[in-house]
């Protein structure tokens, strides 16, 4: 799963890169579209305006033509006037604009003297043409003229007499946010304050804060309000001079959202898919990968446990290197087999080759040892030993009396009685062939056998004392087939004793020197034996040819 | 007899003589002044500029070619310190023809009356807004005339209802003394009693210009006014 983990994070930053890198470059195309489609806009408002400039131009003059107004002008420099002659001038001025006013249905008129200073005006205040009030609010003149609050957008007549110029007509239709409203807010700047604007009362103050501070120049620029953000392009107005400015705001985020969110789902949809993809494939690739190793790992951990390795690893995985590794693991397991195999023969031959070197001290202990092994393994496999231990019996059997190697001759095949310290030396012989086996790692199993085989299982033999569990069941076989092959053997201080006599004495033996267990299996076999001999000899007696039992004897 | 004829010749001669026409050149003061005018004080007419795309205005069909005359738009009359004789009543003309009128710069004295005949195939309707003379003469045709009577000193502005660009200017005199300089600018005065007198001209768009002068009993004084008058005037 760690794959998945190195598979997915890099995977994860690139899709993350890529939605980033996508998104601004939208932004940029909504900013560029919105720029666009404004420019677009302003070129056809001007266009149209100019249009109408040029029409509206000439049939506007007729206004200026005007002989009361002309007049009205002319009084402006007869003498100097008192107060309430010069109130009596303008008055006739301005019902003479307010007749135009009514006429043309401008919102603003003013007359001005040929310097530009307004000497008269009307302005329409609910549709009524009301006179201005000079002395308190003269009209800033300018292409936005400005009367107190309002801001109106005006085109100037010269007002001509003959080949005089007498000063002009300025008539102004009231300035309306509302066709910039179209696109989002808007917002007039003179002077770098706001004049008038369509955003929120309680954003206003922001706004113009923030369009000071980043849109000074001619190309639009993003400002936030009420937590969306919004390009601000400055309209450019022909005929406008530089005190006014006028912005359009309108909203990025709204078209951003329509793509984001499109986009933002896409993405969502492929990183999901993505991740799944990447989570099939590597939980597949690791399995395809790792199923053979564990089952490889697992086998060799069996190995160890068991002690034994199999040759027989798995190399059929859909993975080329895990096959090739299961190939070197059963190469290793047969090497290793087979060296198993050779060590265990050699042990074999040494065993033998230990039992002829006793065979070569004393003839009657090497056929001695080959008796009771045979014995001793048949009694193991009628008491239901289990396999590995009927071996041990054999061997050890085998090997029980190599300690009588340390036992010098003249005591080993004195014709008499043995003296009590003559005996005494024999009775090393168990400890003596423990001693010499014992070096050998892989007999640590034969040892009971070969020291504990003259204990008794009353606790009256040697060389421990040791009584009835505190010996191997084995070794109490052993025992038992040993006695028996002494008795039933001439030796040297006396002669075999009839098979009766065997049998009692085996029997009586049974509980003192003897596992009651072990004797009853013995007695029993050696029932059979001789059931079986004596069938045998009746046999050969009839096809008059001796056979002999001692051929068949380790038959079981 | 002829003692009588002789008689009666000077007596003649002497009641020539006596007449203020005369009397002016043997016994009173003189003014002979000069105006000039420095720049241009009329506005030139103004074209309605017709803008292209983007304030880029079409060039004006040729005006500004003709030239305003300056001196004659401009009047001079003598203002005087003490009580001046009123100067006689006369009646003049004011004709309105080829859509103008004509002259379009008169000056009256105080009293006269002006006739405004139409000489014109088309209506004319002749009004005043000024205070020494307001009047509306309605729409009168071809061969018609009404008078109006001009009593009150001032300067009145005449312009007709029926064609705004017909204007001219009556410049009623308080004094005797009153004329339209030269093409060069000069003008005089004479048979003036010793005293202060104000000279004032009036231009028909810069307006009044005025200047004290001191006539001698006999001889003459030189005036000379520039307008526009420098600051402190």
């Amino acid at each position: 799963m760690r794959v998945f983990f190195y598979g997915s994070v890099p995977m994860c930053f690139v899709l993350a890169g890529g939605f980033f890198l996508i998104h601004s470059a939208i932004k940029q195309k909504v900013t560029e579209g919105l720029k666009t489609s404004l420019s677009v806009a302003e070129t056809a408002l001007d266009r149209a305006n100019a249009d109408y400039e040029e029409r509206a131009g000439r049939l506007l003059a007729v206004l200026s033509e005007n002989a009361g107004l002309k007049a009205g002008f002319g009084l402006l420099r007869e003498a100097r006037r008192t107060p309430e002659e010069r109130h009596q001038v303008r008055a006739t001025i301005e019902a003479q604009l307010t007749e135009l006013g009514q006429v043309s249905g401008y919102d603003l008129l003013v007359a001005a003297d040929t310097e530009g200073n307004p000497v008269a005006g009307v302005v329409r205040v609910n549709d009524e043409m009301t006179p201005l009030d000079l002395e308190l609010s003269a009209p800033v003149m300018g292409t936005l003229i400005q009367v107190g609050e309002d801001h109106y957008e005006g085109r100037v007549l010269p007002v001509n007499l003959g080949e005089e110029n007498l000063g002009s007509l300025t008539v102004g239709r009231r300035f309306e946010l509302t066709p910039w409203n179209y696109f989002g807010y808007a917002a007039l700047f003179s002077g770098g304050m706001i004049v008038l604007t369509s955003t929120p009362a309680a954003e206003t103050g922001v706004v113009e804060s923030r369009l000071q501070r980043a849109c000074a120049g001619d190309n639009g620029c993003e400002i936030e309000i009420g937590g969306e953000a919004y390009l601000a392009l400055p309209v450019h107005r022909a005929n406008w001079d530089s005190r006014y400015r006028l912005f359009s705001l309108q909203s990025i985020d709204k078209p951003m959202r329509e793509f984001t969110q499109g986009f933002a789902n896409i993405f969502l949809l492929i990183g999901v898919a993505g991740v799944l993809a990447v989570l099939l494939v590597s939980a597949v690739g690791s399995r395809l990968v790792s199923n053979p190793i564990t089952t490889l790992i697992a086998r060799l951990k069996e190995s160890e446990r068991t002690g034994t390795l199999r040759p027989d690893f798995p190399k059929d995985s859909p993975v080329r290197e895990v096959n090739l590794l299961a190939q070197g693991l059963n190469r290793a397991a047969e090497a290793v087999s087979d060296s198993q195999q050779k060590l265990g023969e050699a042990t074999l031959e040494f065993v033998e080759t230990m039992a002829r070197a006793l065979d070569a001290r004393d003839a009657y202990t090497a056929g001695h040892s080959d008796r009771v092994s045979a014995n001793s393994t048949a009694v193991a496999r009628a008491m239901g030993l289990s396999d590995e231990d009927v071996e041990i019996v054999r061997i050890g059997a085998k090997l029980h009396d190599i300690g009588k190697i340390g036992v010098p001759d003249a005591i080993l095949q004195k014709p008499g009685k043995l003296t009590k310290e003559e005996f005494e030396m024999v009775k090393q012989h168990p400890q003596i062939g423990k001693r010499i086996l014992e070096k050998v790692g892989s007999f640590q199993q034969y040892l009971p056998i070969v020291e504990l085989h003259h204990e008794d299982f009353n606790g009256k033999g040697y060389p421990h004392g040791l009584r009835g569990d505190q010996v191997p069941l084995g070794v109490r076989i052993v025992h038992v087939a040993d006695v028996y092959d002494a008795i039933t053997s001439n030796r040297t201080y006396r002669k075999a004793m009839p098979e009766s006599q065997v049998r009692e004495i085996m029997a009586s033996g049974s509980g003192t020197q003897f596992d009651p267990e072990v004797v009853r299996a013995f007695l029993a076999m050696e029932q059979e034996r001789r059931v079986l001999g004596t069938l045998l000899e009746d046999i050969s007696s009839t096809l008059e040819r001796p056979l002999s039992l001692s051929e068949n004897r380790a038959y079981a | 007899m002829k003692k009588a004829i002789c008689l009666f010749d000077c007596l003649i001669g002497l009641v020539v003589l006596l007449s203020p026409a005369f009397a002016g050149e043997i016994f009173g003061g003189k003014i002979r002044g000069r105006i000039l005018v420095t720049r241009t004080l009329t506005k030139k007419r103004v074209t309605v500029p017709v803008y292209q795309l983007r304030g880029i205005a079409l060039p004006a069909p040729d005006e500004g070619k003709r030239t305003i005359d300056e001196m004659s738009r401009t009047a001079v009359y003598l203002e005087g310190a003490q009580d001046t004789p009123a100067g006689a009543p006369v009646e003049r003309t004011l004709t309105q023809k080829n859509k103008r009128f004509e002259p379009e710069l008169m000056v009256v004295p105080a009293g006269s009356t002006v006739s405004f005949p139409n000489e014109d195939p088309i209506f004319h309707n002749v009004f005043s807004l000024s205070k020494a003379g307001q009047f509306d003469l309605g729409n009168y045709p071809e061969g018609d005339t009404r008078f109006v009577k001009l009593d009150q000193a001032g300067i009145v502005q005449v312009y007709c209802h029926l064609h705004s660009d017909m204007n001219a200017a009556i410049v009623v005199a308080p004094a005797g003394w009153y004329t339209q300089p030269e093409a060069d600018g000069a003008f005089d005065f004479s048979g003036l009693e010793a005293g202060d007198y104000t000279v004032v001209v009036w231009h028909k768009s810069a307006g009044f210009f005025r200047q004290k002068v001191r006539v001698p009993e006999t001889g003459s004084v030189s005036v000379s006014l520039t307008i526009p008058l420098a600051e402190g005037n």
